[in-house]
């Protein structure tokens, strides 16, 4: 039996509006967009701590 | 891990997936494909070691297949031939987790190639392959299947750890990617690059102090070290494995909201499930038979037990060869030993329908939950924490 992640199951996908892939696709770009930003060293949380 | 060395925000790392995308997943010929995907791998490899480097690392692969397929020519000296692989592979595994040893290579060319490779990992793919050949439950590897599966470019960083039973399972050549599955791998790769390098980061810089505090704040540090372990290291999985769908090779689990585990053997089962997998396949569940063959299957917690204890204390020394990690492989040994204790004791004493009644009931559940994630939280504070913490030398350091 096969314990890896499942590549994909065409037959179980639902398609998706052209909404939903607009935000998806947002959804994306701002994660990537923060990550990229806070490793070379953008501060997005100045906390001073307890 | 390798993950120190291979930096996922640069834009070398992104710039070789997306032009391994552009060149593998095309491809549909199920004999040119692992060619190619073993031409990637090492590709990707010489983009982190100088060229004598990447030539060793050539070499001792084509010396690893060659030995294999002196099998083949002669099939009585496959215990040898595994043998022999095993030892030389753990000898380089030793040398790569015991920082005593590090003397032997003072200037760090075999200890930085190590490093770079993940060889903790390699190590593990190795053992699972040689068990597996050794068993002849697998024929021996081609070329390009023993790069893959030891060296996949994708999961060199921090695994995951792929079985090669899953690996050999895997189609040659996978399904068609439909768009929202693309997009769903895409959707993994982001959120793994937010969690760690936002969500994971933000809690590094605002929270943890390396343990140099005292008092309350310390408790505080503890349980943030913990959610900041499995933020920082899930990460790493969520991007091998949407990498993995986009290029169409499995990559299997490696957590499943840990952070909920009702108890240490549960915690196991969804805490870095590959190595976990691994352990139980390869050492615990061997062990345990073995010792049930031996005793006539009149002691199983016992049997068990001893599996627990022998499994965690080499899973501590695989994360490092220090006296810490050997605690710290035997204290999860001690929390899976009492686990499956108590479990015997409640089925003892409840009954089917008692212990059914007891898992279902929200309260009891909370608090097994609770006692978890902090056992398991300070046992890896415990790992982490200056001795300081403990021995104090001189005034504590406040925030």
């Amino acid at each position: 039996m096969m314990n890896g992640s499942p590549l994909h199951d065409s037959n179980t996908e639902m398609p998706l509006t052209a909404l939903q892939w607009i935000g998806r696709v947002m959804v994306i770009a701002i994660e990537l967009i923060l990550a990229f930003w806070c490793s070379v060293g953008g501060d997005l949380f100045y906390y001073q701590g307890f | 891990m390798s993950e120190f060395l291979i930096n996922l925000t640069a834009k070398r790392y992104w710039v070789f997936v997306i032009a391994a995308l552009i060149a593998y997943v095309p491809l549909t010929h199920a004999k040119v494909r692992p060619w190619v995907a073993a031409a990637m791998n090492l590709l990707f490899i010489k983009l982190y070691l100088t060229t004598n480097q990447w030539v060793c690392v050539v070499a001792a692969l084509l010396a690893f297949f060659l030995i294999l397929q002196c099998v083949a020519i002669q099939p009585r000296i496959r215990g040898v031939a595994c043998a022999i692989l095993v030892l030389v592979t753990a000898a380089l595994f030793v040398l790569h987790k015991f920082p005593a040893l590090w003397f032997v290579d003072p200037d760090h060319k075999v200890l930085g190639v190590l490093a770079m490779l993940g060889f903790s990992y390699v190590t593990l793919r190795s053992f699972d392959m040689l068990r597996g050949i050794y068993e002849s439950r697998f024929p021996l590897p081609t070329l390009p299947e023993l790069t893959n599966y030891l060296l996949p470019f994708h999961m060199l960083a921090a695994g995951p750890i792929q079985s090669y039973s899953d690996f050999q399972l895997q189609p040659a050549v996978p399904e068609e990617l439909t768009s929202v599955a693309a997009l769903r791998a895409v959707e993994r790769i982001a959120f793994g690059m937010f969690k760690k390098y936002v969500l994971a980061m933000m809690l590094q810089r605002t929270f943890l102090t390396g343990f140099t505090t005292s008092g309350w704040y310390l408790l505080w540090e503890v349980q943030i070290f913990y959610i900041w372990l499995y933020l920082d290291f899930s990460a790493l999985s969520d991007i091998a494995i949407g990498v993995g769908i986009l290029l169409g090779i499995a990559t299997p689990e490696n957590f499943n909201r840990p952070y909920v585990a009702r108890n240490m053997i549960d915690f196991w089962e969804r805490w870095h499930i590959s190595l976990s997998q691994f352990i139980r396949r390869n050492i615990f569940i061997p062990i345990q038979v073995s010792l049930m063959r031996k005793t006539q299957g009149r002691r199983p917690l016992l049997c068990a037990s001893c599996a627990f204890t022998i499994a965690f204390v080499l899973c501590g020394l695989w994360h490092q060869g220090t006296l810490r990690y050997l605690l710290w492989g035997a204290l999860h040994a001690s929390g899976l030993l009492v686990t499956n204790l108590y479990r015997a004791q409640l089925t003892k004493y409840l009954g089917p329908a008692g212990v059914k009644a007891y898992l279902a009931n929200f309260w009891i559940r909370l608090a097994a939950t609770a006692l978890t994630f902090e056992f398991v939280a300070f046992s890896l504070a415990f790992v982490d924490i200056p001795l300081t913490v403990f021995f104090p030398i001189g005034t504590p350091v406040h925030p």
